[in-house]
């Protein structure tokens, strides 16, 4: 790995000091103000020190970080995170995991999930400083997420449920701290969007009609498992009138049709829809594999490369044929299909992708 | 960035060009990387719809720069 | 009296590392122009191509696998092993 050529001096031992990624040396005049603090305020305390995104955290204590251990060996590395590329060991993954808010029950998924961005085919490097709006979408399988309470229906794409906002927020703490990644300094996202709080998600995989992400991606049922995938923020697919299969397939399909660019086509990135209840009902009720939905919505999805050529297009659309129809995604692979949401109301969404980037789409057993 | 740390370190002088928007991200991640004199030359932003001329018209005017920290000693 | 907090940050402090030495001009040696693979790159080395020339220097062109990952060490290590100098880009 990249990182494990950069010769690191032996660690100092830790200061008790204003940390920032951004700051080369102590800020001498800060540094007087919080030794003379007694006691103080430690929400903001956190705040001056830059150990937050934006939010209050809670003070990862040497007392906190130890409980969220739970008895793991803190000084484990995982890896170097880019872009300031300092060692997330696993106690600082474990007070990324305090800041953020998790119960320690919820540290094993965290920390899996830090292994996986942190796989070089991820690539955070580049979805950590680029202009691109995309964040780092967690998504987690199996019996985890009823051990810990990780929501996977309504709402499941928003807030209200502790361990998919914590969990999702501690490992983007851990990117834009750990990491130096912080938004309008090193990470330049010129919109960015909410999910790069943090964003987590289960997958309902007890409504869905077909296997589950990670069984599809090799695991067993059985397995807890956490996946990572670079995406950016939902698009919203209504759809309350179709009455086949045909026809949602047709909808969902289309409605990607803008993620990531109108005519930048084909795209080899995933997208990633997210398929409410009842509309994996609809599918269920018509007997439609994943792979038969997959595959009708990567055939549906084409224009004559003529009406892609205005603004931003690729070179495959203008090498093409007038009338050659070009499709939204370079193969169905990229078309990836997770169940989750309230079992009532028929709203879908999608969520374009990260591209350009190499980034492998990467799992990891919680363990 | 990472790409001219592990070039200097291996004796080779080296030198980025990027838009001027880059600048406070080069000079921070140098920095972090260890070598916070490593050196970046800067076009201004954007270039993207930059005709030809224009384009050529931006490397020369940046081209002191290059040279400069090719040539000058650290 | 301060908490004892455990940091987010890798704190320990790097030792600025210096520049390789530079040679007193670009005459008679060897530039080599990685190109980041973003749009308009390539054009904009054709022109820092020629006046490196014009400088002195013999050229070649390196292309990076992809503009978002640092270069692969071994690319890294084949520019190395032929290179005097090198000009990396374009950023924007």
């Amino acid at each position: 790995m990249l990182g494990a050529t950069l010769a690191v001096p032996p660690a100092t031992a830790p200061l008790r000091k204003p940390g920032c990624a951004a700051k080369a040396a102590i800020d001498p005049e800060l540094a007087a103000a919080m030794s003379g603090q007694g006691g103080g305020d430690e929400p903001e305390e956190m705040f001056e020190r830059g150990w937050t995104d934006g939010l209050p955290v809670i003070p990862p204590t040497a007392e906190r970080v130890e409980a969220m251990l739970g008895g793991r060996d803190g000084g484990e590395p995982l890896g170097l995170v880019p872009p300031a590329m300092g060692e997330a060991t696993l106690e600082r993954v474990a007070a990324c995991a305090v800041l953020a808010g998790c119960r320690p029950a919820y540290f094993p998924v965290v920390a899996a999930a830090a292994r996986a961005v942190l796989d070089p085919a991820f690539n955070l490097h580049g979805q950590a400083v680029t202009t691109q709006p995309a964040g780092q979408l967690v998504v987690v399988n199996g019996p985890v997420r009823e051990a810990i309470g990780l929501n996977s229906g309504m709402g499941a794409l928003g807030p209200g449920f502790r361990a998919n906002l914590t969990i999702g927020r501690a490992v983007r703490l851990m990117v834009t701290l750990t990491g130096g990644a912080m938004p309008g300094a090193m990470d330049r996202a010129t919109l960015g969007h909410m999910g790069k709080l943090g964003f987590c998600i289960a997958e309902d995989e007890e409504n869905s009609p077909w296997e589950p992400l990670h069984v599809e991606r090799g695991f067993e049922p059985g397995q807890s498992v956490v996946t990572v995938i670079g995406s950016d923020a939902p698009l919203s697919i209504s759809d309350h009138r179709s009455r086949t299969p045909e026809d949602l397939a047709y909808v969902l399909a289309w409605a990607a049709a803008s993620a990531w660019s109108t005519h930048w086509w084909p795209l080899a990135e995933p997208s990633v829809f997210v398929i409410c209840p009842e509309h994996a009902q609809m599918f269920r009720g018509a007997g439609w594999t994943k792979h038969r939905l997959r595959q009708f919505m990567f055939e549906a999805v084409r224009k004559p490369a003529r009406q892609l050529r205005r603004g931003e297009t690729t070179p495959a659309v203008h090498a093409a044929a007038p009338d050659t129809l070009v499709p939204k995604w370079a193969s169905p692979e990229a078309i990836v299909l997770l169940v989750a949401g309230g079992e009532a109301g028929r709203y879908s969404a999608v969520l374009g992708p990260c591209t350009g980037m190499g980034s492998r789409i990467v799992s990891r057993e919680v363990t | 960035m990472c790409d001219l740390v592990h070039l200097e370190r291996r004796g080779i002088p080296a030198v980025g060009i990027a838009t001027a928007p880059f600048a406070d991200e080069a000079v921070q991640q140098a920095r972090l990387l260890g070598m916070p004199g490593c050196r970046m030359a800067y076009i201004p932003h954007p270039v993207q719809l930059l005709s030809s001329d224009e384009l050529a018209g931006r490397a020369d005017a940046v081209f002191p720069d290059v040279l400069a920290a090719l040539t000058e000693p650290g | 009296m301060a908490a004892d907090y455990v940091s987010p940050f890798d704190e320990r402090v790097r030792a600025a590392e210096p520049l390789a030495p530079r040679p007193a001009s670009l005459r008679g040696r060897h530039a080599v122009l990685l190109d980041i693979r973003k749009n308009r790159g390539a054009e904009f080395l054709d022109r820092v191509e020629t006046l490196l020339q014009a400088a002195g220097a013999s050229t070649a062109r390196v292309t990076k696998e992809i503009f978002s990952k640092p270069a692969a060490l071994g690319l890294i290590e084949e520019i190395a092993g032929g290179a005097g100098l090198v000009v990396e880009a374009l950023a924007d």
